[in-house]
């Protein structure tokens, strides 16, 4: 927005010495900081192929490492009949690329075909948005802002994380520690197969909303019930005087008289909403 | 927001006022931008044009003229210091009762304005209260759809999640709030919110549009966790007209097993 836009850095990075680490596994490593390291930045991660893992430390600047996945062994074996005698010649790169705008670090792996493991650290107060889609898990740890993290395959893992967290799994397990919530932002947790696993500090203010089609609702908190919205709604409105009870709806229910809504949605998982102890 | 900017510095450009630094700025922008290149151009043109007009020259007669009036306007004034003393006689009862004291006349002055609040208020008291926490909830109602909208557009899904909550708790949204809904239900980038919004939008279902949205968003959906909810959400409302794009998509190779279960079942609960 402002007139002095500037790109901070841009990062690409080739790697030709394959040649000479041949055998060993290609790591990339850049550290880029953030335009204004006094505002928490927000930290975006994408791979199409590999896992992704992201740790808070005690620093201001983003450390990211591209692991390309130990796959030289077996390309020995692929060597061909045609090119036999021949040396392969390393042309493989993590294809890592980092750009750096407005606090605003946005992170890729161009690959498909390879798979690339990502480990970033980022400062302890860092929003994330990852995004991924096979061949890994995601791992947050000890990181305290807005997380967003979509996934199809994989698990998701975050451990003594702070703020709120927006994730969606297609296949894989949810679990989530909290140290701390944001008392004011919603958050949401959703997947197709797998549980989600939440532990929340005790003493948080919230409504729940939950549901698990082929699955079953589990929670040490003290949760009251609630009439679903749809529900109250239709006692209302009883304009042809049939009462209505809709299955298969959400369960609605509040944590010390509520608080920002939490929904929580998985096919055929379990969810389990833990209070830490 | 960058041609806005530039814009504003337009007059100071055509002066010549500027430093080279935002001459630069200007030029470049202009060779880029194709909007501030054709606004530039015709106000140099209105700026040249203005340059050609000649410069008016008084004639004889306005010289007279304006002896005339300064003359008509000091006979005025001289007019005007004799009535004052006719305004001092008349203040005479007042001067009579106000305090010669600065310190009576603070007070003297609170105390009227004390009155003054007092009696206002009172008047407020007796009128219009019911009207006034009438429109009161009527603003609150508008500041609330206001700032779903405002809401739902942020990049941050926590956010947008905020304005999904928020839009479900009013009575009657608007047009604005339900196009927002809708195009969150079809368009958002994140799954966790495209849920909340299908929940938000079944508390509106008796809107002919949000009904119709939610049919055709059907086939638009590719999570099959959306899917499912709308599938649900479909047998809750009745609506017959769905078993036809529910049995289209159990034809439809692309969707999940499970899916299609659910649509198999859905269609059996509506037919029954």
């Amino acid at each position: 927005m402002r007139k002095t836009q500037l790109y901070l850095t841009v990062f690409t990075l080739f790697l030709f010495a394959g040649t000479l680490c041949y055998g060993q596994e290609k790591v990339d490593r850049v550290t880029v900081p953030f335009s204004n390291p006094s505002k928490p930045g927000l930290v975006k991660a994408h791979t199409y192929n590999g896992g992704i893992t992201v740790k808070g430390y005690n620093g201001k600047e983003v450390i990211i490492e591209a692991r390309l996945r130990g796959e030289i062994l077996t390309e020995k074996k692929k060597i061909s009949e045609k090119a036999k005698g021949m040396r392969l010649i390393q042309t493989r790169t993590t294809g890592l690329s980092v750009v750096e705008e407005d606090n605003v670090m946005s992170i890729s792996v161009e690959s498909s075909k390879k798979t690339v493991d990502l480990t970033i650290q980022v400062p302890f107060s860092t929003s994330l948005k990852l995004h991924g889609y096979k061949n890994g898990d995601i791992t947050v740890d000890k990181v305290n802002g807005e997380i967003e993290v979509d996934r199809y395959k994989g698990e998701l893992k975050f451990t003594d994380v702070s703020g709120a967290v927006v994730a969606h799994a297609y296949s894989g397990n949810i679990t989530v520690t909290f140290v701390k919530v944001d008392p004011e932002k919603p958050m949401s947790f959703s997947n197709w197969k797998g549980d989600i696993d939440v532990t929340f500090p005790a003493n948080i203010k919230a409504n729940m909303k939950m549901k698990s089609d082929r699955g079953e609702i589990y929670s040490d908190f003290d949760l009251k019930i609630m009439p679903t919205p749809q529900e109250a709604l239709k006692g209302s409105r009883k304009k042809d005087g049939k009462y209505r009870i809709s299955i298969g709806q959400f369960i609605y229910g509040t944590i010390s008289g509520g608080g920002p809504e939490y929904q929580f949605k998985t096919y055929s998982g379990d969810i389990l909403i833990r209070k830490a102890k | 927001m960058k041609c806005k900017h530039i814009k504003v510095k337009f007059p100071d450009f055509l002066i010549g006022e500027l430093e080279d630094i935002s001459k630069k700025e200007i030029q470049e922008h202009v060779s880029t931008c194709f909007s501030c290149r054709e606004e530039l151009e015709s106000l140099s043109e209105i700026w040249t044009k203005l340059g050609v007009l000649p410069q008016e020259q008084p004639s004889d007669s306005l010289r007279s003229r304006f002896y005339g009036m300064l003359d008509a306007y000091k006979q005025g004034l001289e007019q005007e210091k004799v009535k004052p003393r006719v305004h001092k006689l008349q203040g005479g009862w007042l001067t009579h009762w106000w305090p010669r004291q600065p310190a009576f006349q603070v007070t003297f002055s609170l105390a009227l304005l004390l009155v003054g609040l007092t009696a206002g208020y009172l008047l407020n008291l007796n009128g219009k209260k019911v009207y006034e926490v009438a429109s009161l909830r009527q603003e609150v109602q508008g500041m609330r759809q206001t700032l779903a909208i405002s809401l739902l557009e942020q990049s941050s899904p926590t956010e947008r999640l905020r304005g999904v909550g928020l839009s479900y708790r009013m009575e009657k949204p608007n047009k604005k709030i339900i196009q927002s809904l809708l195009d969150i239900l079809d368009n958002d980038s994140n799954v966790n919110v495209r849920l909340a919004a299908v929940d938000a939008l079944y508390l509106f279902h008796d809107n002919p549009t949000v009904k119709e949205g939610l049919i055709q968003s059907l086939s638009r959906q590719t999570s099959p966790l959306v899917q499912v909810s709308l599938i649900d959400l479909m047998v809750n409302m009745h609506e017959r007209r769905a078993i036809e794009s529910l049995k289209q998509l159990i034809q439809d190779e692309k969707f999940n097993p499970d899916v299609k279960n659910h649509a198999e079942q859905g269609i059996q609960q509506l037919t029954y």
